[in-house]
């Protein structure tokens, strides 16, 4: 985490009075995505690996981020290199092809580390709409690409880009289900757990600061919290029986968590040391996997109280109950989207999980994944745009993410060993 | 190094073979005269009733350490019996496992023979204190298997309680499709993974 904040933000110069323009219209998913072009790194340290990595991080987010259409320049015969900025004219060349941005990008060396200088130009104009230098050590290269991605999709939209975001995970690489944490493009794993033991569910705090999950090292299913700053760990509740499946507030505040302690598994929600217990569902049946609304005021989750798992929504005081889903005999692990349309599921068609959505009122379910495998545990990102999920359609369970559409479906994890219940941070 | 220690080795055998040689001689030697001088008038009376206390206190020592290796021989006896109980208890795997239909977690009837077997283990073993592990097959979500493996070991406690275990004596943990003892894509794989392990405590 220090790391991050390592990469000093030197200036922010906007130029362009075009940069104050907001593409909304992109956010529907019909719309066309904006073309944009990274024309060729250039550095003065002859260092002509960072130059490709800065590229390909920067182009991979901007596709990532579907936002925009990454042309190749070449084939724009827009070939750029030079230590200065690319001049008016080549920028509106890009223009005329029907561009609407052109980024460019240099490395030059400060003292012991690397400046990243990042530029956006308005295609159409020639004008400027954003300039950047990020400053780290050589290993913080790829993280200055995702820092400046991620301007440009500010730039364009507004929002936040997720290119810094990370991915926290379980893996059983070492013969024991531990937890892991990566980069949103797959890189950069590591271990965060030696429990030895069965370790699940991970989930980020609002603030990603926090990562709440379950352990079994002392045997019984309990919730821990994590702290990612300092790696303190403490145990938030350890009732006899199960206490899984945990989710954030959108406040932070309580989390929503399955506990056995009456019987059969119950919705509660509690405070972040485990106190203030209130039970939301009370039934004949299993009740698992809460998640919250955007606003916090409702709660999707796991329930069998109809004869099969389905989902259904309640108020956070457990009130107003109803089922949501009722195509398919399993409906599971629910993931409420940011903006608040759609739900993203877990639906077993012919005896193996695919990916679903539904709108919250129970209308417009649409299975978005097939092929062979089970495809299971889908969360969005926080933009909305993608959804990420674990499957074992290729062997051994892998972390993928694909538009929330269902498209372009990419595999983050190599196939060396089982990686399941992928959390994306905030 | 090897020679000094030798040589210490055999100072001290000497010194105390010695030692174990000299003592008896001493005790002969000073003990006689002492009583000569001592219970010269009253020597027969007094050998007499000494020589009886003598007899009878070896006689009840005798006896008292008789009754105690006795003891300690049926002690000994016992808790080979014990072991041997628990032995045989382990080697048959004390007690059998039970199956469950999909997505269920009523205990079928054919696992009601060894639901009353392992009731009948329980009352044979009054001092052993089971976990009922509670897994399911991989057709479910880690979640949701979670908490259906903790109803299926929460139905065998019931079945257990209900022919008469106190329930104090069993604790449940449920693996959800965490443990599989079979990894196949098969029904008959799949049944192998919704059960119930019936696990001693140590």
């Amino acid at each position: 985490m220090k790391r991050i904040f390592s990469i000093i933000l030197l200036s922010l110069l906007i130029a362009a009075p075009a940069a104050a323009q907001f593409y909304l219209g992109v956010i529907k998913g019909e719309a066309k995505k904006i073309p944009i072009v990274v024309l060729d790194v250039f550095d003065d340290l002859s260092a002509p690996d960072l130059r490709k990595l800065a590229r390909d991080v920067l182009q991979a987010d901007l596709r990532r981020s579907q936002i925009f259409d990454v042309m190749d320049p070449k084939k724009l015969d827009l070939r750029y290199s030079a230590a200065e900025e690319p001049p008016a004219e080549v920028i509106k060349r890009g223009g005329t092809f029907g561009l609407s941005g052109v980024a460019w990008a240099s490395l030059s060396r400060r003292g012991g580390d690397i400046v990243l200088t990042g530029r956006l130009y308005d295609a159409a104009t020639g004008l400027r709409m954003a300039s950047r230098e990020y400053i780290g050590n050589g290993e913080l290269l790829r993280r200055m690409a995702h820092t400046f991605a991620d301007e440009i999709v500010s730039q364009y939209t507004g929002e936040r880009g997720i290119a810094k975001t990370r991915i926290a995970f379980v893996s059983d690489k070492t013969g024991r289900k531990e937890l892991y944490v990566m980069d949103y493009d797959g890189l950069n794993p590591k271990r965060l757990t030696a429990d030895r033991s069965i370790c699940m569910s991970p989930a980020w705090s609002p603030d990603g600061k926090i990562l709440a999950y379950v352990s079994y090292k002392e045997k019984n299913p309990d919730l821990y919290g994590l702290d990612m700053e300092t790696g303190r760990r403490w145990k938030i509740s350890g009732h006899e029986g199960l206490n899984i499946s945990p989710a954030w507030s959108p406040n932070g505040k309580r989390l929503a968590i399955a506990l056995s302690r009456d019987g059969g598994a119950e919705i509660y929600t509690l405070n972040r040391d485990g106190n203030d217990l209130e039970r939301l569902t009370y039934g004949i049946a299993d009740n698992v996997s809460p998640a919250w609304s955007p606003n916090g005021r409702e709660i999707v989750f796991t329930s069998g109280r109809g004869g099969t798992p389905q989902l259904y929504i309640m108020s956070v005081d457990g009130s107003d109950v109803r089922r949501i889903t009722f195509d398919g005999n399993y409906n599971a692990s629910p993931h409420w989207s940011p903006r608040g349309d759609r739900i993203v599921f877990a639906s077993q068609v012919r005896g193996q999980f695919k990916i679903a959505t539904i709108a919250p009122d129970g209308m417009d379910m649409r299975i978005i994944t097939d092929g062979p495998g089970s495809d299971e545990n889908p969360m969005w990102s926080p933009s909305g745009r993608q959804i990420l999920f674990s499957s074992n359609r290729s062997g051994k369970y892998g972390i993928y993410i694909m538009n929330a559409d269902g498209t372009d479906i990419e595999r983050l994890t190599p196939n060396d060993a089982n990686y399941t219940s992928p959390a994306w941070s905030p | 190094m090897r020679r000094t220690s030798a040589l210490m080795l055999s100072a001290i055998l000497l010194l105390s073979l010695t030692t174990l040689w000299g003592c008896p001689k001493k005790a002969e030697v000073s003990s006689a005269p002492e009583e000569q001088k001592q219970a010269e008038p009253v020597q027969s009376e007094y050998e007499k009733r000494k020589a009886e206390e003598e007899r009878l206190a070896e006689e009840s020592r005798r006896a008292e350490e008789e009754r105690k290796a006795a003891e300690a021989a049926e002690a000994a006896k016992r808790a080979e019996e014990e072991a041997a109980k628990e032995r045989a208890a382990k080697e048959a795997n004390s007690m059998q496992p039970i199956y469950f239909d999909f997505d269920k977690s009523f205990v079928r009837s054919d696992a009601k023979e060894a639901m009353k077997a392992n009731a009948q283990w329980m009352k044979a073993n009054p001092k052993a204190k089971i976990r009922i592990e509670g897994n399911c097959d991989e057709r479910g979500t880690i979640e949701y298997n979670q908490a259906l493996g903790q109803r299926r070991a929460a139905a065998a406690k019931k079945y257990l309680t209900d022919l008469g275990i106190s329930s104090k004596r069993i604790s449940l943990i449920s693996y959800g499709k965490e443990k599989p003892t079979c990894t196949d894509a098969t029904e008959e794989c799949w049944q192998k993974n919704r059960r119930d392990d019936f696990v001693v405590n140590e």
